[in-house]
């Protein structure tokens, strides 16, 4: 009898195990190009803000940046910020930390082939720290998984930028992230909420694909940056525009064929609306 | 002990049973995972470029094209184009990165209905005709991918623009299965409990494959799919902390005439109140 009940306390311990809800989304990938590549590889023009949710603020600043600040000592060794790093060339190693005692997953590390940043999206459960805590570049990440999918909410981000074209990210800024793996393509999608540069959430979604585990080769080596002086200019400037005087602007309407407006980027840019709005745009005379 | 052996016997049918259960892929509305009809509208913070407006010819930055690819993309000529290509941007591989908003509804219990305003396109998403797949833990403790039944091949007909498409969800067994099969394997992310971070509810994505195409363009430029062109996608539906509910469509298009390799995107939408906004446009209008 005894051997009976062990049998039925496994047995219907078993049955519901026989279904797993979450993907193993562990292991090594490459990103997929085949959106926004002119934003994400070699970089879109400067005073291009078209698609982004911009506050009028946030598009003064990016009208004041000059690419040539990137060259200056207190900005060369800035890294991408994580609202923008997985959109950049970057492969993406995930594993899990496992607690020593429980064999439970506590965290999943994230490593970015870009810079050689590290992350970890805790899962155990723990807060996040107080406002005043350090911010970083990746910011401190905890995660849950609804069904299939992997939701992480990241907070206490140091400012940086949604676009590699000087449109900002303040600290403030709080994403939520959603890896979903169907079969060998991680699906990545993130809502950046900046409640300083942006009117409404900016969302993108991105693409990775499993790479076999066996491609040493195929990883950047670590990306250590060691600050130098590279240019004549007097040290300790910081380039910029000011109001008005960015010449990029008409540049941009040149380079693209698109009216200013449009190149002003806000949100009404996103919706399908604004085809209406661009032909209208495009038949005034200049 | 013949009483214990038939007992025994009986259990394990059970055991059997829950497996068919939890791994059973649902037939169509009486098994979705959410109310996903109404209406819901494109956000085009991707690709906002090659999306918004019609590139140049030519530009097919991002798209693995073959050579005979590029070609038939060189070789675009709108002037040439007759009244009865008009819809060749709205066809199934190229519509959801169309600007516009689309209205998903029930036709029946296993045909789900997705028109779109941009081009007055119907999609027709039929249940109940693909093979089922998900994940379960072996009688061993392994976790496995299943991949059972046989695919309905499509009905012979000339192909159309939106081809036919079956559908299935793929869906996250609850989170009781999920805390019992942490006992199993050690759980992937977890709380401390074995229960705390696994969000109650119902999760899952919606698989589509789609054959039978009429060719037709994967960019406004003339960037060609072929009739041998087929489409596998996933939406995976979600709510933001929010309130906002959004979907994003992972597509994957294979074509052996013009693509080097599958073209990957993922296309983000989110829901609107009400079709108020909702302004049906012919494809030779839009």
């Amino acid at each position: 009898m005894r051997r009976l009940l062990t049998l039925v306390a496994v047995i219907v311990a078993w049955a519901p195990a026989l279904a797993w809800a979450q993907s193993d989304i562990t292991g090594e990938w490459a990103p997929l190009f085949h959106e926004d590549q002119p934003d994400r590889v070699p970089g879109i023009g400067p005073a291009d803000f078209a698609g982004l949710p911009l506050t009028d603020g946030a598009r003064q600043w990016a009208l004041s940046w000059d690419a040539s600040r990137v060259s200056v000592l207190e900005h060369q060794c800035q890294v991408h910020v994580l609202p923008y790093i997985l959109s950049g060339p970057t492969r993406l190693r995930i594993s899990a930390q496992r607690d020593g005692n429980t064999e439970r997953i506590v965290a999943f590390q994230q490593y970015i082939g870009l810079w050689g940043q590290e992350r970890t999206v805790w899962v155990d459960g723990r807060p996040h720290p107080p406002d005043v805590a350090p911010h970083t570049w990746m910011g401190f990440s905890t995660g849950k998984w609804e069904g299939n999918t992997l939701v992480v909410r990241t907070t206490h981000i140091k400012q940086g930028w949604v676009r590699r074209n000087g449109v900002p990210q303040s600290d403030e800024v709080v994403t939520t992230e959603r890896f979903t793996r169907h079969g060998d393509v991680l699906t990545y999608v993130i809502h950046i909420k900046d409640p300083v540069y942006l009117t409404e959430p900016l969302v993108r979604s991105r693409n990775f694909v499993r790479m076999s585990g066996l491609g040493e080769g195929n990883w950047i080596a670590a990306t250590p940056c060691e600050p130098a002086e590279e240019t004549t200019a007097p040290p300790h400037g910081v380039p910029n525009y000011l109001p008005g005087e960015n010449p990029f602007v008409t540049e941009a309407e040149r380079r693209t064929g698109l009216p200013r407006e449009a190149l002003a980027g806000g949100a009404e840019t996103l919706y399908p609306e604004y085809r209406r709005r661009l032909a209208e745009l495009r038949t005034l005379p200049k | 002990m013949t009483r214990t052996r038939l007992l025994a016997a009986a259990l394990f049918a059970c055991a059997a049973a829950s497996l068919t259960a939890q791994a059973r892929v649902a037939p169509g509305r009486a098994e979705a995972p959410r109310d996903i009809t109404g209406y819901w509208v494109s956000v085009v913070s991707e690709d906002w470029h090659w999306r918004m407006v019609t590139p140049r010819k030519g530009d097919y930055a991002s798209l693995p094209l073959n050579e005979r690819g590029r070609a038939a993309a060189d070789a675009w000529d709108p002037a040439k184009e007759k009244a009865a290509d008009a819809c060749k941007p709205f066809g199934a591989a190229g519509i959801m990165r169309v600007p516009g908003r689309l209205r998903i509804g029930w036709a029946d219990d296993a045909t789900l209905v997705i028109d779109t305003d941009a081009g007055q396109q119907t999609r027709r998403l039929l249940f109940g005709r693909l093979a089922t797949r998900g994940w379960r833990i072996t009688r061993r403790g392994e976790i496995e991918w299943f991949d059972e039944g046989r695919d309905a091949p499509p009905p012979s007909g000339p192909p159309t623009w939106q081809g036919y498409s079956a559908a299935r969800w793929d869906i996250a067994p609850d989170p009781a299965a999920v805390r019992n099969a942490v006992f199993f394997a050690g759980g992937l992310g977890t709380g401390p409990d074995g229960a705390g971070v696994v969000v109650p509810g119902q999760y899952g994505s919606l698989h589509v494959v789609t054959a039978n195409l009429k060719a037709g363009y994967l960019r406004w430029n003339g960037v060609p799919y072929s009739d041998a062109a087929r489409m596998i996608e996933d939406y995976d539906f979600r709510t933001e902390d929010d309130g906002t509910e959004w979907f994003t469509v992972t597509t994957i298009v294979e074509d052996p005439a013009y693509l080097s390799a599958p073209f990957i995107t993922s296309t983000d939408f989110r829901k609107e109140p009400d079709g108020s906004r909702w302004r049906p446009t012919s494809c030779a209008a839009y």
